[in-house]
Order: C-alpha cells, then structure tokens, then sequence
C-alpha cells in the first residue's frame, strides 16, 4: 500500500515536472492584465503593450538577459533545493523616468509585480561549468 | 568487513574542494536540530515491538557554491524502565554536493561519516551513522499550475543509500512546493541485510545496522526567510521503526548568490 502510494506520487510528479520554454510564457500571461496586447510570442521573448487615451507602454521580456531586455527570466537556487524560476527587472526599465512601475504595472497583476526582483547590482553572476 | 571511513572522506573532500571553481559562489551557514521518537518497530515480517527511542541532533554546516562541509552531532538514547536506560553519544562529518544537469535535473550527494561515539558494541544506539545518500531528482523550474495564484513545482526523485556495512537501499519518491509549503513521500527498500533480527546467524552483531528494511516516509515543512520548520513522519513496513521527527532549521547567507 505504502509502496504504491509513494511509486504513484513519483510516477505522477515526473508526468508533471515536463516544462517545454514555453511553460514560462504559460506561467507569466497568467499574470497578465487582460487589457495588456500581446504583440510578439516567441520561445525566448514576450511583447506587451498597453494603450489607453492616457499613456501608452511597450515592455519586452525575454527568458534570458538581452539588450532590449525589461525584464528577464533567471533561475533561483536555494542549496538543498530545486531551481525556480524568477524574473528580474533591468535597469533600462527600472531607472527609466518615461516608465515608472505605476505605469508599466498595469500591464500586471499584483502578484507578479510583487515577485519581480529590482535590478541585479552588480550585474548578474554568471556561474562558468 | 572494510572501513568506508577513508573513502568516503576523500569523496566529500574533494567534491567540496572542487566546488570551489565557481567564480561566483553562495556561502551560507547552515544550523539545523531535530528531535525524533519511535514508539514500535515492525520487525521480521510479523511482530511490531513497542520501543521508547530519542535521537536528538544538532546540525551545522558550511555552504560553499554546491557544496556543504558540516558536523552533526546527535544524541541517542532509550528511557529507563522500556529496556535499561542508555545513552549515546556521536559526531559525525558531513558533506553534501549538487549538481545541477539542466533545469529539471540535478544530482545530489551526501555524506555522513561517523567520527567518534561511545556505543555499546553489544546493543549500541547507532548515535552515529557512516553512509553515503545519492538522488536523482528531476524538478519543474517552472512549475505546473497554480493553486491561489502561486505556482506549484512538483519534483520526483530516485536515489540509493550505502551504508558502512554494504547495505544497499533504493529511494523512490516525490512532492510538491507550494508558496512556503513542501509535502514529500519517499518509499525505501533494503536490497540486503538481515531479515530477521532476532535470528541474524553471523551478522549478530551489526543486525541493527544491516537490515533488510522497507519504509514509507512523508514529511511536510514551512519556510519563512531563512527559518524552516519539518515534521517527519516514518512509517516502518518491514524491519523499520516508526518514527516522527521535528526539525528546525536556519540558513544565514554569508555572500555571493546562486543563479543559474
């Protein structure tokens, strides 16, 4: 009984634990205000954009840091546990006057706005293997 | 039989010594206790003894980028009047490794070696243990779903035990993380050992430590910043104590940071 319970929680996670890259646009349209348009879907980058007769905002979101990157998608490792995904705003977005969080939080629920990180200072470890 | 002892030693050095070639590390101190009691045994298939048996360890290692160099010391002891009353004492040192293969799957190691106790040789508490962990674990990273708009990541893993006297155990298991939650099942089984303690022929001497054991164990855990909180639960089927476990935990991050 013990045995089957625990080779069925096993057999179910694994079944579970497939995540293409594209999970991560899965996971963040959830948090995605439905009067945000999504203008450009790709594995690694995500559009957005939002207009009203008051401020219009673009915002690009790639799964790892770009040039034009907003925000972008890391990984957070705590020793003992799984990797987890994260995102992390740049300063390109985050000191910009034109784009402050009031504004381009619209585009976000206000979960997803409390679990984007600040800009990395310095930049982003990179670890070599 | 031979030591494991100096193997193993070497193996945790120099998976933490060659942890050190990350040129952005994460240092962090690590201090753990839990207390656990078994109040019955299933034992040979058929009988399940009533026993009165503490352990209580205190837990503390060092962390250096996938790597951990620590002690555990741990306190052993059954109360008077169940059988005579015994205490044991022991120190062990640890190191633990992962490696991460992509993001869904890392290999974790960890070992224990027992380097000095006041065991009864005759009816010894086993206030330390010598053994080496080993998993395979594969993981959503980006997890799977939501329950109240928190992602669940749900993880499944396979691995073994060796112990210092040869025992071979197969682990098998999986679980969720959940916001601060975790809820784990991991399912063991003894390969080798003795099958019946009370009749264990030339292994009489090392019969607690050699079992041929099965077991069901379920934790759950709480995280809040750098605190967790465990409860363990271990349900014996076949020479396998029944056992629940609390656990305290604290990390102090000393620098660095991990990103993959």
């Amino acid at each position: 009984m013990g045995v089957r319970l625990a080779t069925a929680t096993t057999v179910l996670a694994l079944l579970l634990i497939s995540s293409p890259t594209s999970a991560a646009w899965e996971r963040l349209k959830h948090f995605v205000q439905p009067g945000a348009v999504i203008e450009e879907e790709t594995e690694d980058r995500l559009v957005l954009s939002f207009a009203d007769s008051r401020i219009v905002i673009r915002m690009v979101l790639t799964t790892e840091p770009q040039d034009d990157s907003d925000i972008y998608g890391d990984f957070e490792v705590r020793r003992g546990g799984n990797p987890y995904r994260i995102w992390v705003a740049t300063h390109q977005l985050w000191d910009d006057p034109e784009r402050p969080r009031q504004k381009w939080g619209r585009l976000f629920r206000s979960q997803f706005l409390r679990a984007v990180r600040a800009p990395r200072q310095p930049p982003p470890p990179t670890m070599a293997r | 039989m031979p030591s494991f002892r100096p193997l193993i030693f070497i193996v945790v050095l120099a998976t933490f010594v060659s942890s050190t070639r990350f040129a952005n590390a994460q240092t962090d101190l690590r201090v753990a206790t839990s207390v656990m009691r078994i109040t019955s045994a299933d034992i040979s298939y058929s009988a399940v003894e009533d026993i009165d048996f503490f352990r209580t360890n205190v837990a503390i290692d060092l962390g250096w980028s996938w790597g951990t160099l620590g002690l555990i010391y741990q306190n052993a002891n059954k109360a008077e009047g169940v059988e005579e009353g015994r205490v044991e004492n022991g120190l062990m040192l640890t190191g633990g490794y992962d490696y991460l293969f992509s993001h869904s799957l890392r290999l974790e190691g960890f070992a224990r070696v027992g380097v000095s106790n006041g065991n009864d040789e005759s009816q010894p508490l086993y206030a330390t243990d010598t053994d080496v962990r080993v998993n395979l674990v594969a993981f959503s990273s980006e997890g799977t779903g939501f329950i109240r708009d928190a992602a669940v990541f749900p993880s499944g893993y396979v691995g073994a035990v060796v112990n210092k006297h040869g025992r071979v155990q197969a682990l098998a298991g999986g679980g969720v993380w959940w916001h601060q939650w975790s809820a784990y099942v991991t399912a063991f089984h003894a390969f080798n050992g003795v099958s019946d303690p009370m009749n264990a022929g030339g292994d009489f001497d090392r019969r607690f430590a050699f079992l041929k054991n099965r077991g069901i164990t379920t934790s759950f855990g709480y995280d809040v910043g750098p605190v967790r909180f465990g409860v363990q639960r271990n349900f014996g089927l076949l020479n396998s104590g029944n056992d629940l476990a609390f656990t305290f935990e604290w990390k102090h991050l000393l620098g660095g940071g991990l990103w993959e």
